[in-house]
């Protein structure tokens, strides 16, 4: 009998080895680059393909260091919008890593990413860019 | 940046302000027994001489385990055996409200713990009264052979601030492993039934993952996979609206993973007070035979052997927790605060000036096995009729506070026939049913010379006072007295029958029928006994009273929703009078009736609750609904009293909508998710919309960095006490996996 059941115990090993390699959990970085302006708020969408779900919203480098909030509404598949402000005092210039997101990914995942809106420390609006840097699950 | 936006910022604030702070386990180790410590299961351990006013020379004996009372009272000590402590605070002994000026150091002693007796009065040590005949807090035990149990729940830390009548809290629990493996911690724990829960962040070193809504089994798939490839993660859902599970997947020995949750719900006033409740311990819940979906209750270490889709773990008297909890509520009422108190806890209190307080857990009251529950009154005619409103890209929202018209107290009521129902089950036994018998009692004196009354117990079955009410004559009330005192407490919550006996009888012609449940609502068959409440509510109306230190508020006020009434609670550690005195001021005169709301300039739908609930003396009315409109508007309330029209109105600024009020579009979905008629894909729609936990919605985080070795380990449910004045032997199975 335990004979018998070695074969469905080697398939059962078989499927979780193959789960694993199609379901996989990776990070990416989100980087704004604010140029010569100081990054005192942002709001930016990210965007991924079904393959991929998003499964965390973490937070980046100071003063971006507490995890962003999202807007649920928005939240559909693979897409978020994430949104942050500093009131602290010397907001950063150039390129910030803003927050991190963790996806599931089931299959060769694509994302982009655009800047919905960004503002100084005075509340001006500035020109920003974004881009997503893997960071985990490689 | 959209006006929409204006929420992500609200939130962002919101937050800010409620900054976290990690607490350092406040508990005392409790002493060793001294290693010649007699037989007997008490001993005094301290003897403080007292000088209070009135009485002189007055002693106070710190008993280990639990206390004798004073049996003997002069004329300044009007009790009888048997009151507790907070009763009497108004009498001389009002200085022991402050117990930490009485004891040692900084410990707070329970009324339990504590004996008072006059100067040449004697009480023998030797002879304590039956251990069972006492209410079990179970704080500070220190009895032969406790021990402490190492838990992966560390620490609850609460803070909550109130505006006005808003309530955003957040609640940090602190998972950690005391062993030597790798585990997964399973915490079942109750929230109010009526949070509006929107936020979830995972803490793991000084990383914090926010997590995310997802429907509920998708939410799973994600965290069973996480928790299968070694990641850490957690995932949040919810069991009843009262009640919700946390999983912490992949903590390692020695690690630290903190969860922290933020909710919002409204604060409500109660004959004259506003109520803020936090509950701290889901009590062990009965499930009647051949249910699988209830909530079991289990010993600590057999998971698994109740049958049941939820477990809550307790641990045996003999176990201590190493769990404590931290709160304080950071209270801005707009207008001056008066009689700030706490019925349930200890509390600590600063005030920044006359409209705000800071309230604090004593640090040595942090055991949390009952609701912490804090009552403010405000100056003068504090609540007022008003309307808050709040708009965003999703729409308007309005929350309605409709203070009960004065007239409605000049009005007298029609004959009534009352039914009281009492939960004798195992559960209530000792101080329970105890507390529940003087409600009744109370509520049988109170009656008045036009009405009939029954009296019904109830436990795996249901048996009558008589075979139909009587009138309330005062031989009858004198029978209803005498059957009332011989209740005693076994078996089941059979709540049907209970409910069965009282509303199915049919209706005395003329008479306005009241049920009244004394119950602690412990059954894991909420759903079905609100359904049968819905299916035999006819024209009755249902006002009941939770019993004990940790209720099932969740049944008793949908109870009460359906049965057009009103909830009360009676805590063990206070007098019943208030709750009493509260249902037959409500009862001894008309309700405003067949409510509607009106909008002129505006257009308002979807107002909850629906049907809008009659108004009764001392019980305001809270409704939320949705508007439409950018200007001034003017609200119309219409109604009925005693059959003669009610009209009252005012005007609004929807175009003056104030920050703080951004709480109301979560409020509003969750009022219309716990709708008893939503539909499940109305629930998951709104949910995910407004970002919800619910039902069919869950909070998931996965911290993709964090992969540890080997498999996941081993589920370790985290064991709670059982709520203070419960008794473990008569609710919780033992030996069911033996």
């Amino acid at each position: 009998m335990r004979f018998a059941l070695l074969p469905i115990f080697l398939l059962g090993l078989c499927a979780s080895a193959q789960d694993e390699a199609q379901t996989r959990f990776t990070a990416y970085d989100v980087v704004v680059d604010a140029g010569a302006a100081t990054l005192a708020a942002y709001q930016v969408e990210i965007t991924a393909g079904p393959e991929s779900k998003i499964v965390g919203v973490e937070g980046g480098e100071k003063p971006y260091a507490d995890a962003p909030y999202y807007d649920p509404a928005a939240l559909q598949g693979g897409r978020i919008i994430l949104a942050a402000f500093t009131t602290e005092p010397g907001a950063p210039t150039g390129k910030v890593r803003v927050a991190r997101v963790h996806f599931q990914e089931t299959g060769t995942a694509k994302y982009t990413a655009r800047v919905m809106a960004a503002a100084a420390a005075g509340g001006e609006r500035i020109e920003a860019q974004v881009a997503l840097v893997q960071t985990g699950g490689k | 940046m959209r006006h929409g936006r204006a929420v992500l910022w609200a939130l962002l604030l919101a937050a800010a302000g409620t900054l976290y702070a990690c607490s350092q386990a406040m508990v005392e180790s409790p002493p060793s027994p001294e290693a010649s410590a007699p037989p007997p299961m008490w001993v005094v351990k301290e003897k403080h001489d007292l000088t209070l006013p009135e009485l002189k020379s007055a002693e106070l004996w710190i008993i280990e385990d639990y206390a004798c009372r004073s049996e003997t009272y002069d004329e300044d000590f009007e009790k009888s055996k048997g009151d507790s402590l907070d009763s009497v605070s108004d009498k001389p002994f009002k200085g022991l409200e402050t117990h930490e000026t009485i004891g040692k150091g900084s410990r707070r002693y329970n009324q339990e713990e504590l004996m008072l007796t006059h100067t040449g009065i004697q009480v023998d040590p030797t002879s304590p009264p039956p251990i069972s005949d006492l209410p079990r807090g179970g704080e500070l035990r220190a009895r032969q052979g406790e021990k402490t149990v190492p838990l992966p729940l560390k620490h609850t830390d609460v803070r909550a601030r109130i505006a006005v009548n808003l309530a955003s809290v957040t609640v940090v629990q602190q998972y950690h492993n005391p062993y030597d493996g790798k585990i997964e911690a399973v915490y079942v724990f109750p929230l109010p039934e009526d949070a509006a829960i929107r936020d979830f962040v995972m803490t793991i070193g000084d990383r914090h993952i926010r997590g995310i809504i997802r429907e509920r089994e998708e939410a799973r798939r994600i965290y069973n996979e996480a928790r299968r490839q070694g990641y850490v993660a957690s995932l949040l859902t919810q069991e009843r609206p009262n009640i919700f599970t946390q999983s912490v997947a992949n903590i390692e020995p020695g690690k630290q993973i903190d969860v922290q949750i933020t909710y919002f719900h409204s604060v409500r006033p109660a004959d004259g007070d506003y109520e803020f409740v936090f509950p701290m311990v889901v009590g062990p819940r009965f499930n009647p035979p051949g249910m699988a979906a209830g909530v079991g209750a289990v010993p600590a270490g057999e998971t698994g052997t109740s049958g049941q889709k939820t477990e809550v773990s307790y641990l045996r008297p003999e176990e201590i927790s190493s769990h404590d909890i931290s709160l304080e509520v950071d209270l801005d009422a707009g207008m001056k605060i008066e009689n700030l108190s706490s019925p349930s806890h200890v509390i600590t209190v600063e005030r920044p000036d006359p409209t705000r307080a800071k309230i604090a857990l004593s640090p040595n009251d942090r055991i949390p096995n009952k609701d912490f529950v804090l009552r403010y009154k405000l100056a003068g005619k504090a609540i007022k009729t008003a309307v808050a409103t709040w708009r965003d890209e999703s729409g308007g929202y309005f929350l309605l506070l409709l203070e009960p018209p004065e007239q409605l107290s000049d009005i007298p009521a029609s004959p009534r026939e009352m039914i009281f129902v009492m939960d004798c089950s195992g559960s209530m036994q000792g101080a329970p049913l105890d507390a529940a018998k003087r409600a009744l009692e109370r509520c049988l004196r109170r009656l008045g010379p036009n009405d009939t009354f029954q009296v019904i117990r109830f436990s795996d079955n249901a048996s009558a006072m008589g075979a139909a009410p009587v009138a309330a004559t005062p031989e009858n009330v004198r029978a209803g007295l005498r059957y009332a005192a011989g209740l005693q407490s076994e078996g089941g919550t059979m709540m049907i029958e209970g409910i069965k006996a009282a509303l199915d009888a049919p209706a005395a012609p003329g008479r306005f029928r009241i049920v009244s449940f004394m119950t602690d609502g412990y059954i894991g068959n909420d759903t079905e006994i609100l359904g049968e409440v819905r299916k035999r509510i006819g024209t009755a109306r249902i006002f009941s009273f939770g019993v004990g230190t940790s209720v099932n508020r969740y049944l008793l006020e949908g109870m009460a929703r359906l049965g057009r009434g009103v909830a009360a609670f009676v805590n063990l550690d206070e007098s019943s009078d208030r709750a009493v005195d509260g249902l037959y001021q409500r009862i001894e005169h008309p309700a405003l009736t067949d409510i509607a709301v009106r909008w002129d300039g505006a257009n308002a739908a979807d107002i909850f609750p629906n049907p809008v609930p009659d108004v009764f003396v001392g019980r305001p009315l809270v409704l939320v609904g949705r508007v439409q409109g950018d200007g001034r508007a003017k609200v119309t309330i219409t109604g009925r009293m005693a059959g003669a029209p009610y009209e009252t109105s005012l005007d609004v600024d929807l175009g003056a909508a104030e920050e703080r009020y951004a709480v109301l579009a979560p409020l509003w979905a969750r009022a219309k998710i716990g709708q008893f008629d939503a539909t499940e894909d109305e629930i998951r729609r709104l949910a995910l919309q407004y970002g919800l936990l619910s039902s069919y919605t869950a909070f998931v985080a996965v911290d993709s960095l964090t992969r540890t070795e080997g498999e996941f380990g081993t589920t370790v449910p985290v064991p709670v006490p059982v709520p203070a004045g419960v008794k473990y032997e008569t609710t919780v199975k033992e030996g069911a996996n033996k």
